[in-house]
């Protein structure tokens, strides 16, 4: 009898002991946490929970396809890079942000594949990553579940078009772009990985102020909501898909 | 050894849970009357859940001089066949006809109970059931569960193209509206003066919109408050008989229609929306927060949609 009680003891001993490098326990005990956070960030790297880093996503997805989720890391100072984790999604890298100019702030909408945790970690200069996270049910709720969402049939006559707005907001000017791409993951049908892979915010001179990484849990027709000092509109939005189409196109004060 | 005991008290304790399950899970409807041979149901005003089994709803029947129509038949066959025994508590008269107000799955997965009498339906709402029907099952099982045993699609056989007809003896008259979803009916018995609204109106719950077109839904509202009628039944909260339903339903969506427009206008991003104040005389709607929250996820990405201008080269 008394060997039954010391054994979860043992485990978590093991457990701890086999855990590489300095990589935080999962708070919302995400399955994937430890395997996704060791191949992305390295077994050496060292990753910490910071509540200073704000996630928000609402607790229900209703509609699997369109999941807001927004990140800001400004009260963790300067931030080189933002890595929002999807992890239950089979590709659980939704995006990777680059803040550069821009505030470590951001806001988007992901498709999930079933309820997950969402983890947002930031790095900071010293090479520290910072990670957050909330769960999000994506068994929809109440009256009915959402529209279903396929991707819309025209969706070749409009490829990456884009549309946009600046916003004087206080000591900041947001930028929100939405481009059209049916952002297909390769894993539905026939149809193959089809995705934008990088949007490149730059000045009038073409110095590059802020960047994306996009990956496929990022939904059809991505929007992506930034947030640069006051100042520094207008500039150009550009980039490309993995089939090499690309679009640049001008933002400014309307 | 100890295991082996624990496994069979485990055993015996889950049979006796199971077998008593779908017993233990009564919805125990209580008809309402609400006018001459007109009686209601009158749901919970709470999102789907366990302990509710799915009413959340209110249907009603009307009885006729040679049998009774039902009103929407909610969200279970059990929910179907207690309201079955109900109304045989009240009339020896067989159930004849049964309307379907619209696709939701709260108004009309009880079908089944009735599939020996004739269920009318928009066309609209037909078509709906057809592309929409086995996914909303699907997610009313998950939802709630173990009341939804047995529970399959029945589809309405009878499609609605006229404005009255008489039923069972009694002049029900039909008037084809949209909004809420494509294909909402509002059904008005004219003995009673019972108008049932489906869920055009709300009462004390905050509507929602996965579905919506809210400047369809506001007309119809509009038009359905300039009718007549005794009673009003809205599709979910308690019945009234002043229209403050439609004049509650209609300040909701004219706010949050202006209220999206305003944080789009604004800059505001998705999540910054779904995290706005609520006005004081709002917040005391049953699950006003989250119907808030749904409502955002499902019409905010067609306000940004619309309102973000195009950028070019």
């Amino acid at each position: 009898m008394p060997y039954l009680l010391v054994l979860p003891f043992l485990l978590t001993v093991l457990s701890f002991s086999a855990q590489a490098g300095n990589i935080a326990k999962d708070p919302f005990n995400s399955p994937m946490w430890e395997y996704l956070a060791e191949e992305t960030f390295g077994e050496n790297a060292t990753v910490i929970v910071d509540e200073n880093l704000k996630i928000f996503a609402p607790t229900n997805a209703e509609s699997n396809f369109q999941v807001p989720v927004s990140v800001d890391a400004s009260a963790l100072g300067k931030v080189e890079e933002i890595v929002l984790m999807t992890d239950l999604n089979p590709f659980p890298i939704a995006v990777r942000f680059f803040p550069m100019q821009a505030k470590p702030y951001f806001a988007t909408r992901v498709k999930l594949n079933e309820g997950s945790v969402i983890h947002a970690i930031a790095k900071t200069p010293d090479g520290i990553w910072h990670m957050n996270g909330t769960f999000v049910s994506a068994q929809g709720g109440g009256c009915t579940t959402g529209p279903q969402q396929t991707a819309q049939a025209d969706w070749a006559d409009h490829l990456l078009e884009a549309k946009g707005r600046m916003w004087q907001r206080g000591d900041s000017e947001r930028i929100r772009v939405s481009l059209r791409h049916p952002m297909d993951t390769g894993l539905s049908g026939d149809v193959p990985v089809f995705i934008i892979e990088e949007i490149n915010f730059k000045d009038a001179n073409g110095l590059l102020l802020s960047r994306f990484e996009l990956k496929e849990p990022i939904s059809e027709n991505p929007v992506l909501t930034l947030d640069f000092p006051k100042g520094t509109a207008p500039l150009r939005i550009s980039g490309r898909d993995n089939n090499a189409n690309e679009f640049d196109v001008e933002v400014g004060t309307r | 050894m100890r295991w082996g005991i624990w496994c069979v008290v485990w055993g015996v304790l889950m049979s006796f849970a199971h077998n008593s399950m779908a017993d233990d899970l009564p919805y125990d409807l209580k008809a309402q009357k609400v006018g001459d041979g007109a009686y209601v149901f009158i749901g919970s005003t709470d999102h789907f859940n366990r302990e509710n089994g799915g009413n959340i709803v209110n249907t009603g029947f009307l009885i006729g001089e040679t049998g009774v129509v039902v009103i929407d038949t909610g969200p279970s066959l059990k929910y179907g066949n207690e309201m079955r025994a109900a109304i045989g508590a009240i009339t020896p008269k067989p159930v004849r006809h049964v309307i379907i107000t619209h696709h939701h799955p709260d108004h009309f997965l009880g079908n089944l109970a009735f599939d020996d009498a004739q269920i009318w339906a928009m066309d609209e709402t037909i078509q709906a059931i057809n592309r929409e029907g086995e996914g909303l099952l699907e997610n009313m099982y998950r939802m709630v569960g173990d009341w939804m045993i047995d529970t399959t699609l029945v589809k309405p056989g009878h499609s609605i193209n006229q404005s009255h007809m008489d039923l069972s003896g009694r002049t029900i008259q039909f008037m084809p509206l949209q909004g809420h979803t494509k294909g909402d009916l509002a059904v008005f018995d004219q003995k009673s003066g019972v108008l049932f609204t489906g869920d055009l109106a709300f009462h004390n719950r905050t509507p929602t919109t996965p579905h919506a077109d809210i400047a369809q839904w506001m007309r119809a509202l509009e038009q359905l408050e300039k009718h007549s009628y005794n009673v009003v039944v809205p599709g979910h909260g308690p019945v009234e008989r002043d229209g403050r339903s439609f004049k509650q339903t209609l300040d909701y969506l004219g706010w949050l229609q202006k209220r999206l427009y305003k944080a789009a206008e604004n800059g505001l991003e998705m999540t910054e929306v779904m995290r706005l104040d609520i006005p004081r005389r709002f917040q005391s709607l049953s699950v006003a927060r989250a119907e808030f929250v749904r409502s955002v996820a499902y019409l905010w990405p067609s306000v940004v949609e619309e309102t973000l201008p195009r950028l070019y080269d």
